[in-house]
Parts: structure tokens; sequence; C-alpha cells
């Protein structure tokens, strides 16, 4: 089934691939959409994806976002020429990728951009990474180890020691 | 782009002993061990180097592309750095890579003033051909606690190499001298070091028909490219620099450039428009770089250079503006410093020739706007700071402007009992302007810069100060 599903063609989208994530689960997408990942992208030239691409690192939950923000991506280029239609897509991106980063949990968020980073998709790990570094910005280290959920591993004498030396940036 | 570019390589070295990095100790452990800029980690695949599970599921990789997005200032990242010892390890040993494409900070940053440098010519030494000593380092009363035992950090400059120097410049952590020269008509030879780092490069040797007489210098980093119509040549590199040379030749004024990136001199250029005499080069010193220019300030002249079009022009800085002269030479001169502001502005600092009804002196901060005309100089009034408030005061006839820190906001301030400077200084101070506050540093007693001794406040980069976070931990990978 997949060989037949990765053989065949859609009308403008060029051939088929098939995604598979870690938990089974399989996404149809044409090759333009998928080569926005560059680790797929790759493997197309390589001319290894006839039977499906395995992304073991990737959630089928986390794969659904991934491939719906490719396909609101894929227009990107063919639209390009069509400078009308271009503007008016890009501010329907602009809010679609705004709606996706801001409503993750925190969990999802990280999920997904490990998944960007994996799979090489620049544009989306370029806005994940803003979002959490916006999350970052302005916290203290409590906040942080609360928003991340990180252990401290300082000793009491060592943390201390950090605030002491750089205490300009703790005082609110 | 997932995988960051392997850092550069530290700046042209041909290394000297270790730079102060590597004496920076961490109060707790006391250990000392040997840090290395620009450590390289974070090149690792997906879970690379995750040896500490913090809990936090973001890897190494992932992290420092989050470290590296604009939106987070230095002090983000110093509380990153305090959240636990795997964050602490990304922020201090890849700080390189994390600062590579951050824009400069647009405050003043305190943390990064580390002291200032002083050389001093031998009281009696008649000869100007006299061996100079060797630049002596003091550090702020915030940093000695830092850095082991004061006396190991002149060690930068007792190398063979520049034990015989002359420093001519400090500008964004890095440290410009000039080694011995018997006179006017020997070759140049130059050493931009960082002390932090150790990091050193040395200049090819200008003699022969490349020799320059008298000259001007500026040191001219990657970040002074913000704001500048192009990045000035520079190739994408944060420790990029180039130090700009300006002399005369016979029918025309002359200028040339050595590039870090291929560490050479490039072909001497011709520098248009307004002339200056070659004797007045190699008075101007404190250099500063903005928005594309190159600004010296000599008495009441600014000299300015533009790199793109290598055209000089000529400004009177306004007589509104005047500063409360400083006589300590004999004959009075300006008691101000150019520097930029941290909105990337063109300023003078200086002390104020108005003397309030309550005797107040004080410091103020004068910068440039250019717009349409001529560019016009403001006085930024919620910069001034009324010494009085933060000095003893008391029986005080001079104040003497002695080094700009322009990142840090740090002033360095001598007071003195005598106008003219026959008796040692009072004491010496470190004006905060940002918090408005004056420490007092303990230096040995000086005089005023120029001929007797020179005096260049210093403050590391920020590259520099995130990997001294590292807490003496080894961070090299």
């Amino acid at each position: 089934m997949a060989a037949a599903a990765a053989e065949a063609t859609t009308d403008g989208g060029g051939k088929m691939i098939i995604l598979i994530s870690a938990d089974g689960k399989r996404f149809e997408v044409t090759e333009a959409v998928a080569s926005q990942s560059q680790l797929i992208s790759n493997m197309i030239e390589d001319d290894c994806t006839e039977n499906g691409v395995r992304l073991p690192n990737v959630d089928g939950d986390i794969l659904t976002m991934v491939v719906d923000y490719c396909n609101m991506h894929a227009g990107d280029a063919a639209a390009a020429g069509d400078t009308m239609k271009a503007s008016s897509t890009e501010e329907e991106l602009k809010k679609f990728d705004a709606e996706l980063v801001q409503a993750l949990e925190n969990p999802v968020l990280f999920k997904l951009i490990l998944a960007a980073n994996f799979l090489n998709i620049k544009s989306l790990l370029d806005m994940t990474c803003q979002r959490v570094a916006d999350m970052m910005s302005g916290k203290t280290p409590e906040q942080m180890r609360e928003t991340f959920s990180i252990e401290n591993d300082f000793t009491p004498e060592e943390e201390a020691a950090i605030r002491q030396e750089n205490a300009w940036a703790f005082d609110d | 782009m997932s995988s960051p570019p392997p850092p550069p390589p530290p700046c042209p070295a041909a290394a000297c002993d270790d730079g102060w990095l590597s004496l920076s100790v961490s109060t707790v452990s006391g250990e000392r061990k040997r840090l290395k800029r620009g450590g390289g980690g974070g090149g690792g695949g997906v879970g690379g180097g995750a040896v500490e599970d913090d809990g936090c599921p973001l890897h190494d990789e992932v992290l420092l592309l989050v470290f590296a997005e604009c939106s987070l200032e230095t002090d983000d990242l110093v509380r990153c750095a305090a959240t636990c010892r795997r964050w602490r390890r990304l922020v201090a040993g890849d700080a390189e890579y994390i600062c590579r494409r951050k824009p400069p900070s647009r405050r003043y940053v305190g943390a990064l003033a580390v002291g200032f440098v002083q050389q001093r010519r031998q009281e009696n030494s008649s000869s100007s051909s006299g061996a100079l000593p060797p630049p002596r380092f003091i550090p702020l009363p915030s940093y000695s606690s830092r850095f082991a035992g004061g006396g190991e950090l002149d060690k930068v400059f007792d190398s063979g190499l520049l034990s015989n120097s002359r420093l001519i410049a400090s500008r964004k952590g890095l440290l410009v001298l000039e080694l011995r020269r018997s006179s006017r008509a020997a070759a140049v030879r130059l050493v931009v070091c960082n002390p932090m780092t150790g990091d050193m490069a040395t200049l090819p040797i200008l003699a022969g028909k490349d020799r320059p007489g008298h000259y001007a210098c500026a040191l001219i980093t990657f970040d002074d490219h913000e704001g500048a119509p192009d990045r000035l040549g520079f190739v994408h590199d944060p420790a990029a620099f180039r130090l700009l040379l300006v002399y005369k030749r016979r029918n025309f004024t002359a200028c040339r450039s050595y590039w870090s990136d291929t560490k050479a001199w490039d072909a001497e250029g011709k520098l248009s428009g307004a002339k200056i005499g070659g004797r007045r080069l190699g008075e101007m010193t404190g250099a500063v770089a903005v928005r594309g220019s190159v600004f010296w300030l000599l008495k009441n002249l600014l000299f300015v250079v533009r790199l793109g079009a290598l055209k000089a022009t000529t400004e009177t800085f306004p007589s509104k503006w005047c500063s409360k002269l400083c006589f300590c030479y004999g004959s009075p001169v300006q008691n101000r410093q150019l520097a930029v502001t941290p909105d990337g502005r063109l300023c003078a600092v200086q002390v104020d020739r108005h003397v309030t009804s309550n005797n107040t002196v004080r410091i103020n901060v004068i910068s440039r706007h250019d717009g349409y005309g001529p560019p016009t100089w403001e006085c930024d009034n919620a910069r001034d700071v009324a010494l009085n408030r933060v000095l003893p005061m008391a029986n005080v006839r001079r104040v003497c402007l002695r080094g700009v820190c322009e990142r840090s906001g740090v002033v360095f301030l001598a007071i003195g009992t005598d106008l003219y400077n026959q008796q040692p200084d009072l004491a010496l101070y470190a004006l905060d302007m940002d918090k408005k506050e004056a420490r007092k540093v303990a230096a040995p007693p000086g005089h005023c810069r120029r001929l007797s001794s020179s005096f260049f406040g210093y403050e590391m980069d920020r590259v520099a100060y995130l990997a001294s976070l590292s807490g003496g931990e080894s961070i090299a990978s």
C-alpha cells in the first residue's frame, strides 16, 4: 500500500510520500510539502522514501501538527507568482503560526521544537525557539526551573556564589 | 539550520599565557581550571552530551538555539546559567555561539567593567626612548575577589613580547599595544590582545616604506557595524576586528587597516576631505566607532573618518557644552572623552564646567544627533550625575576624567585638592552611570594621562563575561 501511495500522484502536488510516526500513524503528503523538512528533502534526493519514512522520534499527535504546518506553508512557493494571493496568504499564515505556538502546553511545545529540530524544518524551529526564548525572558531561575521542570543540581553555596557575583542580574 | 556551525577559531593567536578568565575562581570550590572560550559543544546529535539529567526535555543543541534568540538579554542568560549545571555549562561554554547573532545590548551592563590599565613613565626618566615599565592592571573592587591574586593579572603584560610596550587603546574587551619604538623613524609593531582569553594577535611589522610616522589608530569590532550602511567589510564573525591607522604621507593623508580574518594589512588608501597635521594625528587617542564612522576628539576638534567612502571631515565641538577644564598638564585641556551610548549614538562624557549655586560639579553626557543638515549635540539631562551626592567633595579642587567604559557605563574619575596636579590624586573613583553610584578604587596615586602616564578603562566583551559564569568548572569539551 505504501509503495502504491508513493507512486500515486495528485493533480498539482507531485509525488506522494508516507510519513510514519513513532506510534505507527501514517501521513500521506506531497513531496513539495514534505521537503520543507531538510531531513526528508535529503532522503528524497537519495531516493529512499519508497517504503515510507519512519520517524521514530516523533509521536503521531506531534506529527499531525508538523504536517498541518507544512501543508499551510507549502503554499508559499506555489503562490509566489501571484502577488495578491501571496500577500493575503502571508497574513493568514502569520495568524496560523501565532495560534499554533501560543495555544500549546509546554510539554507539547517542547516535543514540537524537538521534532522541528530532528526533521530540520528551519522556519518551524525558528518560531518555536523564539516562543521558548520569550518564556525564559525576564524569569527568575526558580520560575525557569518550574517552567522547564528542571531539577536544581547546584549546591546551596554554588547558587549563592552565582547570585552574589552577578547580583545585578538578580535584583528586581 | 538546525546544527550550529562550528564556532570560529579564536583571534589569530600567537598564544601568550593564559588569559584572565583562567584565573577566575569560584568562591566556592577555590579550584582553578583552564577555561576554554567557545567550547564547541552543542554540535552533538540529538541528546548529545546530556550527561546531566536535569529533567528538562530540551537537549543541548536546541537549548543553544533558544539561548541565541535575540529576545534574551545578558541578564536573562545569567539567570539561565543559575538554574542548573547543564544550563550553566551551555551558557558559559558556548557563549561565542550564543552571542554570534545577538545585537549589542541596549542598556549598560555594569558587570562588564573589569578595571583599568595604567602605564606610568618612570619619574626621573629624561629621554623618551627610555624603557617603559609594563602596563599595570588594577581590578575594580567587584572583580578583585574573583581573580586569584591581583598580581597574576599583569602576567599578560609581562610576557617577553609586551614587557616593553606602550598601551595605546582599549575598546570592546581588546587592548592595543605598540611594541617599543625607539624613534618615529622606527618600524611599527602592534599587538592586539584580549586579556580575558589570552588571545593575542601580533600584527605584521610596518617597516620601510610602509612605516607610518605619527599615526592615529582606531579599533573597530564586528558589532560596530550596527547602524552602519554596510558591514564595514567584516565577514560574519563576532570576534573579528579591524585596526585602522591614519597617518600623513608627503602629499596626502593615508590610511590602512589590519583585518583579523586575513591577518594582514590591506593596501594603503588615500583619505579624501579634511586635512590634518601629522603631529595632531599622533596626539589623537580614544577613538570611537559608530554607525560606519570613526571619531577622534582633540581639544574641541572632532575628526571624523567615514569608513565606506574613506572621507575625512572635521567638526567643532559646540562651545556651549564646554567642559570644566583640566589643568593638570600646565595647559588646560577639555575634561571629556568620546563614547557610544547604549542606544548607539556618539556622545561625549565630560566634567561639566557649570558649577551650580551649591558648588556642585556634574558629570554629563552630550550626545550627537544626525538628521537633515548638520549634526546637533544635546545634553542628555537624565544621565547627569551630581558629584557631591556620590563623592566626598570637600576640599576637592580638581576632578579629572580618566577613562570611560561605554558598554558598562563606568566612568573613572580622579579627584585632587590642588588645581594643577602638583600633588598626586586624592583618590580614584569608578562611577556607575546607570546606578549613579561611585566606588573608591584602590589605586597607586596617579596623574593625568598623556606625557607622564596613560590610563585606559577596561571592560570585557559579552562573550568573556558569559564564559566567566562557569564558576571555575572546566567547560572545555
